[in-house]
């Protein structure tokens, strides 16, 4: 492992993401928006719900542009004819979008906190379901781009598990599906919401591990199907 | 055919890179079938061949870019992949990406932690006649400034070993001197460079070897001189008035005609120069436009080109 390239990598694609002022705005935006929602509906789930949508799209959508743009411009290429290894040089690209994501959950938090909402009982499971769930949607983002040429199609190829990851989100949480929680934890977002829910009730762990459970089950998909599919060249 | 000028022992401390037997495919289409290589250490090995003989599947597969399909390759004694064998080389790949909004400096930066290798990024940029664009987004460079900053990864921090895919295409002609010029004192330096290219006089000029792919095998190999002096030199003119080329005192089968343009390969050009002028003189005729050369790679490519050379690699 080559730490120094990954901060490398990661510090140019800072700073790419800085200087194209569209995606700088979206950036902030996203978290302004999400709590500006927890102020009008101040519950748990609004909060859950925000969290999801927030790691969805910085991590998800944003690594899977990210790494389809940079294959499709043979960046990827390039980076790989240097003497960093591929892990070394996936952490470097995939880093900025993780650590922009948690700057912005916490952005929302504190903006939430700072106005009538109560932080969460139990800080350690709600880091816990950011960081599990955007390791997760990194490793699923790499496996839907070896499925989208370019940085265009990518906001169709994220759609599906887009969908099914709000999805799960709104079982887990909607009263009146009660019955169907259990499928939407089985689905990626489900698991995220249901912890972040938890972490505000102040549950114990123990109570949790259904949830950690399905978080950290996604957690491998993600990671071992990315392992299988991903292509570092368009022609490989 | 095949000559090579300094034999080279596999598996010698000399021998930068080998590869025996390589084979590399795409789905069912095999782009190289069955190549032997082997470079030693401060040569300037040219892989010339026409588009799609296969020179960029057997360079990116030398570079570690690409599992062969079967066969073996060795660079410095190792893997191509390996953190110890890509820190001492460069390579300057046929397409390539940058990332568009860093700056040239930056995007120097960012190699040389990428590559592991240190160096002076502002000498190298003047040596590369980019010093001034040091600050300018990659994205607003013109393609040949593109290349050089290619050309100038590839060399950061001086490797050992530097594998250019056609490295001045896309180039004016004055940069194209300033790269030869710099290609020229890496080889004073004792860097191994393997080379493709289109521009056959770039290979006559710098290469120490030379081979021609052609169809994913190596049809030639071996010094320029080498297979040249197995290849006929040429006599040309303009057939005088009245006169067919069957009248020409020279062996029929090697001579040929375009138009009133005749032409004769010869093994002895001093010998048939000799009979076709004092033929002329007799005859009182003026042979036009007069010329006798040796053959030239160019006209070595056309005929592996074209499957009149018989291939030599298995």
């Amino acid at each position: 492992m080559n730490f120094s390239a990954s901060l490398a990598i990661a510090h140019a694609e800072l700073r790419i993401m800085i200087r194209n002022k569209a995606v700088a705005m979206v950036a902030l935006l996203v978290p302004l928006v999400a709590a500006f929602a927890i102020g009008v509906a101040p519950t748990p789930t609004t909060a859950a719900q925000g969290v999801l949508f927030i790691v969805l799209t910085g991590v998800y959508v944003t690594a899977t542009t990210t790494l389809s743009a940079r294959r499709r411009d043979l960046f990827l290429k390039r980076l790989r004819s240097g003497a960093a290894p591929d892990s070394s040089i996936m952490i470097g690209l995939l880093l900025p979008a993780v650590a922009v994501t948690c700057a912005q959950v916490a952005l929302m938090l504190s903006i939430a906190s700072a106005t009538k909402y109560a932080m969460p009982k139990s800080i350690g499971l709600l880091v816990v379901a950011v960081l599990a769930g955007a390791i997760m949607f990194a490793g699923l983002a790499m496996a839907t781009s070896a499925f989208t040429k370019s940085a265009e199609q990518a906001q169709v190829t994220t759609m599906p598990l887009a969908i099914a990851s709000i999805a799960g989100a709104l079982l887990v949480t909607m009263k009146a599906a009660a019955d169907f929680a259990w499928i939407g934890r089985l689905l990626p977002g489900g698991a995220i919401v249901e912890l972040i829910n938890r972490a505000w009730t102040g549950t114990a762990w123990v109570n949790a591990w259904p949830a950690l459970l399905a978080l950290g089950a996604w957690t491998v998909i993600g990671v071992a199907v990315a392992t299988r599919l991903f292509k570092w060249e368009p022609r490989s | 055919m095949t000559a090579t000028a300094h034999p080279i022992t596999p598996g010698s401390t000399d021998t930068l890179i080998e590869a025996h037997a390589l084979r590399c495919s795409y789905g069912k289409f095999e782009a190289v079938r069955g190549l032997d290589i082997m470079i030693s250490r401060g040569e300037l090995y040219a892989l010339l061949g026409t588009n799609g003989a296969g020179k960029t599947t057997t360079l990116e597969t030398l570079e570690g870019h690409r599992r062969p399909t079967s066969g073996s390759v060795s660079v410095f004694g190792g893997d191509p992949r390996s953190v110890a064998v890509r820190r001492r080389m460069g390579m300057m790949l046929q397409e390539t990406g940058f990332a568009g909004d860093l700056t040239v400096l930056e995007m120097l930066g960012l190699w040389g932690q990428v590559a592991e290798r240190r160096d002076n990024a502002e000498a190298l940029l003047d040596r590369l006649d980019l010093a001034r664009r040091r600050d300018v987004r990659v994205a607003q460079l013109s393609g040949g400034e593109r290349r050089r900053l290619d050309l100038a990864m590839a060399l950061y921090g001086n490797p050992e070993l530097l594998f250019l895919d056609e490295p001045t295409t896309g180039l004016d002609p004055e940069s194209r001197v300033l790269v030869w010029d710099l290609i020229r004192g890496l080889l004073g330096g004792g860097v191994t460079i393997m080379l493709t290219t289109h521009y056959l006089e770039e290979a006559e000029a710098l290469a120490d070897r030379v081979a021609i792919m052609h169809d994913g095998r190596i049809a030639v190999e071996g010094t320029l001189a080498d297979l040249l002096a197995d290849y006929p030199a040429r006599i040309e003119f303009d057939l005088p008035d009245g006169i067919a080329a069957d009248d020409i005192p020279l062996p029929g089968d090697s001579a040929s005609s375009r138009g009133t343009r005749m032409s004769i390969a010869t093994d002895d050009v001093e010998r048939d120069l000799e009979v076709l002028l004092q033929w002329a003189r007799v005859r009182n005729l003026r042979l036009g436009h007069l010329e006798a050369s040796d053959a030239t790679l160019d006209e070595l490519f056309r005929s592996v080109a074209g499957g009149t050379t018989t291939e030599v690699a298995g």
